[in-house]
Order: C-alpha cells, then structure tokens, then sequence
C-alpha cells in the first residue's frame, strides 16, 4: 500500500485554521477595508482643492486605529465562528466513524496557538514586508530632499505601508495554503 | 495540486501506523506543535527543522533516515 493511501483514525478530523493563520486573515481583511476607504477619502479630497489644504491627518491616524483595533475584533470572531463550525463538523465526524463501527473520533486540537512553522511563515512575512517599506523609505527621502509637501511624503509612507501589508500577508497566506 | 515545495519527503504516516495508529492530534501534542503542522509535514508542504525532525524521530524510536529522505533535484525517475 502507497503512504497517501493510509488513511488512520483521527486523520479525516476536520482541520480548523491555526491561530496564526486566522490572525493574517483578519489583518489582510482588515487593512484592505480600512486603507481603502482613506485612500478613497484622499482621492475625493485631491480633487476638491489644493494639497496644502487637505486635512489628512487625522484620517490616518484614525484608520491607522481602525486597523489595529479591526483586526483583534475580526481574529476574535473569526475564532469564535471557527470554533463553532469545527465543533459541529466534528460532531458530524463522530456520528459518521461511529456509524462504521470504528472507534468515534477523539477529541480534536482546534486551536493549539503559535508553533514553529508559525514561526517560520513570520518570517518570511516580515522580510517580504521590510523589502516593501524600504523601498516607502528611499521614496519618502527623495519626496523630502525635493521639498514636497508633508500630504505626499506621510501619504506615500501610508501607501508602501498598506502594500507592505498586503504584500505580506498574501506571502503569510501562501505558505500556509501551499507549503515552501 | 502542484509539485511538493520541497525536496525532503517522509514516512510519517506509515510510522504512525506501526505505532499503533498513532493520530495526528497525538504527535502534534508529543513533538509542540499545532496538527495542522503535523499534516503539512506528512504532505511535504513543511520541511521542519533539524531539532523538529530529531523530535518526531525520536518519538518513534528511530534514526533520522528512517523517517525522512532527500531526494536530490534532478534524481527522480
């Protein structure tokens, strides 16, 4: 018999989204709705007046907020919402293995926290994400070395900070879907 | 599904097998790590660390290369 054809008790468990992952997910989610709507609000206001009048400010500083404070609410309720359906994909499990005469499934691991393959998919993360902010970096120097407004220099930070996100978590979420 | 991430593969299964059906959910707790990282691995979607590697080994008693093998790019049939 090949490996892959093994199948053990215990292995058709429904796997549920590590801490981790879910964490990445809220972000990602979080960032794209937030940036997106202040980026919106930036572009109407470019195009209503001067640059030297726009306030930008305090936007930022609230969606800056928005996000942190979005994504703790969105892992919390999406760990919530994964619990739930693990534990009821997991009832359906049981019912099934013990419909067969096998022994009913043991009691599943849903959420065991951060390991060291977590780690690891940080880290690749994080260095993705350091490549994207120094090139936000060395464009914000050039911005500032031409005198340019402040609305360009903080925006463009804000903007290579909102890609560097995405960046990274779309990384993050690669290595947990496909492996490396 | 695409080819395996990596060169490095395994037998973890067949060795949970032998050690009396031994589940995913029980090695992830024996070696610290989450289930979901026990399958990754099994599925050559992770390759664990050297110290990780020596863990699982040693909780089914055996040598290194029992466990996994390194397929060289280039040296499959």
């Amino acid at each position: 018999m090949h490996d892959a054809d093994l199948v053990l008790p215990g292995d058709d468990e429904p796997i549920a989204m590590t801490m981790g992952e879910r964490t990445v997910w809220a972000y990602l989610v979080t960032v794209v709705v937030t940036s997106g709507v202040y980026l919106t609000l930036m572009v109407t206001r470019l195009a209503d007046g001067p640059v030297a009048e726009i306030a930008w400010v305090g936007p930022m500083l609230w969606t800056i907020g928005a996000s942190v404070l979005g994504s703790v609410v969105l892992t919390i309720v999406l760990t919530i919402a994964g619990t739930i359906s693990a534990t009821i994909a997991r009832s359906i499990a049981s019912a099934r293995t013990g419909q067969r005469g096998r022994p009913a499934a043991p009691v599943v691991e849903i959420d065991a926290g951060s390991d060291a393959r977590d780690r690891d998919i940080n880290l690749v993360g994080d260095h993705v994400l350091v490549g994207v902010l120094g090139a936000g970096f060395a464009g914000a120097l050039v911005l500032a070395m031409l005198e340019a407004d402040t609305f360009w220099i903080g925006n463009l930070l804000f903007v290579f900070g909102t890609l560097g996100a995405i960046v990274e978590t779309t990384t993050k979420i690669r290595l947990y879907r496909r492996g490396f | 599904m695409g080819p395996k991430p990596t060169s490095v593969t395994n037998r973890i299964r067949v060795l949970r097998a032998d050690a009396g059906e031994m589940t995913q959910a029980e090695l992830a707790r024996r070696i610290g790590v989450t289930r979901q990282t026990v399958i990754a691995i099994e599925h050559g979607r992770y390759s664990p660390s050297l110290e990780l590697a020596f863990q699982i080994a040693h909780v089914f008693g055996r040598p290194l290369d029992d466990v996994f093998q390194y397929e060289a790019p280039g040296t499959r049939p």
